[in-house]
């Protein structure tokens, strides 16, 4: 049979991920609603009763939170509202469908995050967005406790991150 | 060399014999062994070939600074090609081979080329192996050059580990000075980090007995180890660090004995202290490379490391005053010494014979026998151990933009200009005693701004004391200078010659410093020689520019795993499982994979792009751009953006636009869609999503109040599948879709809301295929029940699964073009016949200024043009350039982009770039592609359906 160039061999059916080494799980996460708002930020917080939105590595917590990617823009968690311009000053776009979740858990985080990005864990960043491993736009946040992250990569990068996932952790566990 | 093992002493076990093959022979050492010790140990001399002239070689050093030893070393699954016998520890059962010999290091084959030296000097391929063509003789001068040679079955390298290191102070070198520091840091509060590149801290003290605040040295090292990891400090041993970067990153490369890849530990110091020692330099005369020549600093090494003597009856050669202790060292283990020391006031320790000359020429053929000294004396000996001074190791600081300065009375370059965030202790620092060091440890460390303890305590040592001896012009015999390259004396005066006597065209020419030794003991020693035949002083000749990495550094390291599906990985869609299930052919586009046909070989390419045409087609367009901009001032930078106006367009309608780079060059295209006064979508190319937002972003910020304009990427959030063809309607409403379809609701180029079941849908009525033709968004992780009811309803109706390869022949009729491949770099609007928005468009846009420029009016542009193949042969290879004969010589017009044979009009279709095709339509011209003309007649793009009545079909 000829050569059809069928590149569906080289690049493995993505699969959900889920791997425990000691000190670190690490699994998929069920799709959140989530939304990027941008704008009067402080109008849509006050407006939605939301805490102040966290940066990287910033503690959220509960269902609802907000985390800060831009001057102007941040990730609203828990909840999607309405698309469009909102006459108080901020405009909403839907993302929860378009961006996966990862939890990240256990008190082996900081050997992780040093194989994730060269930006200094103990350096406070205002945005929690950052480009993780070979290069993937992620937005990094704790949530509800110290050791317990979360990890948020365009859902069509998903299984890239499984990849450099599965290095990861097996060169964490060695 | 008949180096043996003494009968106690050293670090290795001897309950644990290592044995190994080289070169085929079978060799005993004991675990802690290098393969260099082991070799040395049971009276190997000749352990590798020089690099062009093929001579017999020996070991020079005992670590990174080997120039001559280098094996090929299989053990178990694993495979090391090129690695230093100085460096690797002595596996049991591996089988290692000299890499620059074959088939032995005693026997090779290649051997003769000794015989010629005098007729292949540095530069000789500038000068022969021309006629009649320097191709014939290249390939295998290639093929004798490098070290080591690659297995290309040898691929199962694991994947390296990347660590990224944040610490106050990182302290590289973990002898007595940089342990000294690494403690009194760490002790203080700082957060410290300690690599070497040994296999166990303590550098000289392994070799040089001390007594340091009153401890013997093994004493105090373990102790001040013990107080390292008692404040917390990081130590890495068989750590490199070997390379200074930008913004005060300092790479580090781990090894590992257990068959994992390296470590690549990117280190973010806020202070980085150089503790890296210095190395023993050789001495200039006729045949100092022959095996049984070695670094006297080395020898002691492997005495007191590896309990090997390198000889029995040793000549020490010195200039300087280290070497007496040396001497005395291997006189203590029972070997017949005797120091030659060229200083005039040498003294020698008690019972070593001491004469004060030097050596001009060593005697020996498969290694030394004797040696000549400059005095007449003639003196027999198996081993000769040379100490030429020392040369600080400063590369990281002069990686790091350091300026070294010269200091005469060393012989030596020393740290000259401060460099931030970078001290050097040490015999780095030009302090080659124990005790000067230390004591200028508190001001190396003070800007940590950290309070210190005292540093440690050491006897007081004699000042060092040098005579130079460099390699001097006219010289008998053959010199070496640089032993890994097989550089001589003599090829740096030819270089003088011949005017290369600029450092750095010495380097160049006689490629002196340029092997993986990077010039460790043979730079300084060519710069001597350079300034002595141009009348320049060391520091005149100057140093080429120090580049990392400091010693090699395999790529894996670098790779840190980013091969196979990490090298680049593509984007997924929603319903690869869906697709693959179908029997999908997936290939990669723009960066997703995306299903290319349907089946099982290509000819389901011309079955879908027929039956779409016939009946319906249905496709994942999920990759394209869905950005949305939204806000008070979206409509004036959306105006600004596009070169086409948008303002007149109304909520719930579309028009398809350009969008320019500043140069005018067409950008990207897309359907722009507007779903509010104040919220639109900018649909843009798949491939260029993330460009399409960078562009959006930076005008965003540069030239419009970011707070009344926003940009969200919603790409990902929606599949969008695609329902195109004359039955498309009755597919979407047969799979119970919610939505009012009718022309009046939702004529071409509008976007209207539906529903699938409790989902909200947009619906976008455009085409990418020229029919009839449904965009339906939905929330990508719902999208599989959409898919499969559109699928169940479009087998009612004939509906084809269309892959990419048919899409393109599609559009490809219609003449729709796609920005990067029927355009370039340079194709303007007006290229594409896109001229009225430049005539009319009063409001500014990105690129007008370029639209303006004589270039962009020039007659002679090439031009967007459909192609009719007129010469009946099929159709035109893509790229295929059309030409014209001027002079007897073809002239490029321009070229095919685009290339198809159509099934719905059972003839070639061809899309292009060609000179004035605009003013030649109906012109035929010729093609020429890989020597084979062809013809074709310029036409309109549109193939099909021009009035585009099939829209509405």
């Amino acid at each position: 049979m000829a050569d059809t160039f069928d590149r569906a061999a080289f690049w493995p059916e993505p699969a959900a991920f889920a791997q425990d080494i000691p000190g670190l799980s690490v699994r998929d996460l069920p799709e959140l609603p989530q939304a990027y708002v941008s704008g009067d930020l402080a109008a849509f917080l006050a407006a939605g009763a939301l805490a102040p939105a966290v940066g990287l590595l910033g503690l959220a917590q509960g269902d609802r939170y907000a985390v800060r990617l831009a001057r102007h823009r941040l990730l609203v968690v828990g909840i999607e509202p309405d698309a469009g311009w909102n006459p108080g000053g901020w405009g909403v776009t839907p993302v929860g469908a378009g961006l996966a979740v990862v939890a990240v858990t256990g008190p082996r985080w900081r050997d992780f995050f040093a194989r994730a990005t060269p930006i200094d864990p103990d350096a406070a960043s205002a945005s929690a967005a950052f480009l993780l491993g070979d290069g993937l736009p992620a937005i990094l946040t704790r949530h509800d406790a110290p050791d317990n992250l979360r990890l948020h990569v365009g859902r069509a990068t998903l299984p890239a991150l499984h990849d450099w996932l599965g290095d990861c952790l097996n060169a964490m566990a060695r | 060399m008949t180096g043996f093992r003494l009968k106690t002493g050293g670090e290795i076990d001897r309950a644990r014999p290592v044995t190994f093959t080289f070169d085929g022979e079978s060799v005993t050492g004991f675990a802690g062994d290098t393969y260099a010790s082991a070799l040395m140990a049971s009276g190997h001399m000749v352990m590798g070939r020089s690099f062009k002239y093929r001579r017999r070689r020996g070991l020079w050093g005992a670590g990174v600074e080997e120039p001559n030893v280098w094996l090929d070393i299989t053990c178990g699954a694993g495979f090391a090609p090129g690695r230093r016998a100085t460096t690797e520890p002595a596996q049991h059962g591996a089988v290692t081979r000299a890499a620059t010999a074959s088939p032995s290091a005693e026997r090779d084959a290649t051997g003769a080329f000794d015989w010629f030296g005098r007729f292949i000097p540095s530069g000789f391929y500038y000068k022969t192996f021309m006629w009649p063509d320097w191709h014939l003789f290249e390939r295998h001068i290639r093929a004798q050059a490098g070290i080591g040679t690659v297995r290309r079955d040898f691929t199962d390298v694991p994947p390296a580990d990347r660590i990224h290191h944040h610490c106050d102070l990182l302290v590289v070198g973990a002898g007595p000075v940089g342990l000294a520091a690494a403690v009194m840091a760490a002790e203080a509060g700082a957060r410290v980090m300690l690599v070497d590149e040994q296999d166990r801290a303590g550098g000289s003290l392994l070799a040089h007995p001390a007594v340091i605040d009153g401890q013997a040295a093994p004493d105090w090292l373990a102790a001040a180890l013990a107080r390292l990891a008692a404040a917390g400090a990081r130590v890495l041993m068989r750590a490199t660090a070997f390379g200074s970067y930008d913004h005060g990153l300092v790479a580090v490369n781990q090894r590992h004995d257990d068959g994992r890849s390296d470590t690549m530990w990117q280190v973010r110091p806020h202070h980085v202290l150089l503790a890296t020692g210095a190395i023993d330099r050789p001495l200039p005369f006729a045949n100092n490379d022959l095996p049984g020549i070695m670094s006297a600093e080395a020898a002691l090494v492997y005495l007191r490391r590896y309990a090997v003597a390198p000889g029995r009856r040793v000549v020490v050669a010195t200039s300087n005053n280290r070497t007496g202790a040396v001497a005395q060292a291997l006189a203590e283990a029972g070997v017949a010494v005797t120091l030659v020391d060229a200083r005039a006031d040498a003294t020698a320790p008690a019972g070593i014979a001491l004469i004060r000359s030097r050596i001009i020429e060593a005697h020996g053929r498969r290694g030394v026998r004797s040696v000549t000294l400059a005095d007449g004396q003639r003196i027999d000996c198996d081993a000769v151990l040379v100490s030429g001074g020392l040369t600080p190791t400063i590369h990281l600081y002069a990686q790091a933009r350091g300026k070294p300065a010269w200091d005469a009375e060393k012989a030596a370059f020393v740290p000259g200009s401060t460099v931030a965030g970078m001290t050097l202790a040490g015999a780095a620092a030009g302090q080659f005693t124990l005790a000067g060091a230390f004591a200028a440890l508190p001001e190396a460390l003070a800007p940590l701004g950290l309070p210190l303890a005292a540093a440690p305590v050491t006897g007081a040592a004699p000042r060092y004391e040098i005579a130079a001896m460099w390699p001097e012009p006219g010289e008998k015999g053959r010199v070496w200078i640089d032993l890994q390259h097989d550089v001589t004396a003599k090829d740096v005066e030819l270089a003088a010659r011949e005017n290369f006597t600029s450092v750095e065209h010495l380097k160049r020419y006689t490629t002196l410093g340029m092997a993986t030794d990077q010039g460790k003991t043979s730079n300084l020693a060519g710069l001597a020689l350079m300034g002595a035949l141009t009348g320049r002083t060391v520091p005149q000749v100057g140093t080429t520019t120090y580049r990392p990495p400091y010693t090699p550094v395999p790529y894996e390291s670098f790779a840190a795993g980013r091969r196979g599906v990490r090298f680049n990985p593509v984007k997924r869609l929603a319903l690869e499982s869906a697709h693959r299930a179908a029997g999908a052919v997936l290939r990669e586009y723009g960066g997703w994979l995306r299903p290319a046909f349907y089946g099982t070989d290509d000819s389901a390419i011309l079955i879908e792009a027929k039956q779409a045409r016939e009946s319906a087609a249905l496709f994942d367009g999920s990759t394209l751009g869905k950005i949305e901009v939204m806000g008070p001032q979206a409509e004036d930078f959306l105006e600004f953006v596009y070169y086409n106006s948008i303002r007149s367009l109304k909520p719930g309608r579309g028009r398809y636009c350009f969008v320019l780079s500043e140069t005018g060059v067409v950008f990207d295209d897309g359907v722009l869609l507007r779903l509010a006064p104040d919220h639109f979508i900018v649909s843009c190319s798949s491939s260029h999503v993330d460009g399409m937002r960078g562009l959006l972003e930076e005008w965003r910020q540069d030239r419009f109040d970011p707070s009344r304009v926003f940009i969200h990427d919603a790409t990902q959030h929606w599949a969008t599948l695609t329902v195109s063809g004359p039955q498309a309607r009755a597919i979407i409403a047969g799979a119970g879709v919610e939505a009012d379809l009718s022309d009046d609701v939702l004529p071409h180029m509008a976007i209207g809301a539906g529903r699938f079941g409790d989902q909200p849908l947009r619906i976008a009525r455009v085409s990418f295929t020229g029919d009839r033709s449904y965009e339906i968004s939905i929330r990508a992780t719902q999208a599989a029940p959409l898919w499969a009811a559109l699928r169940q309803a479009g087998s009612d109706h004939g509906a084809v699964l269309l892959g990419m390869e048919a899409l393109t022949i599609l559009r490809a009729e219609k003449g729709y073009l796609i920005i990067g491949k029927d355009t370039d770099g340079t194709t303007l609007p007006q290229d594409l016949g896109l001229t009225g928005p430049l005539a009319k468009k009063s409001e500014e846009f990105i690129g007008r200024r370029s639209l303006i420029l004589p270039d962009a009016a020039d007659a002679n542009r090439r031009q967007f043009t459909g192609i009719e193949v007129t010469d009946g042969l099929g159709p035109l290879p893509c790229g295929a350039h059309g030409v014209e004969d001027r002079d007897g010589r073809p002239r490029s017009l321009g070229y095919v982009t685009s290339s198809y044979f159509s099934p719905t009009l059972d003839r070639p279709i061809a899309l292009g770039l060609i000179e004035r095709a605009q003013a030649r339509q109906g012109e035929e011209i010729a093609f020429q592609h890989l020597g084979q003309r062809r013809r074709g007649r310029l036409v309109a793009p549109c193939f099909l359906d021009p009035d585009g009545g099939r829209l509405h079909g």
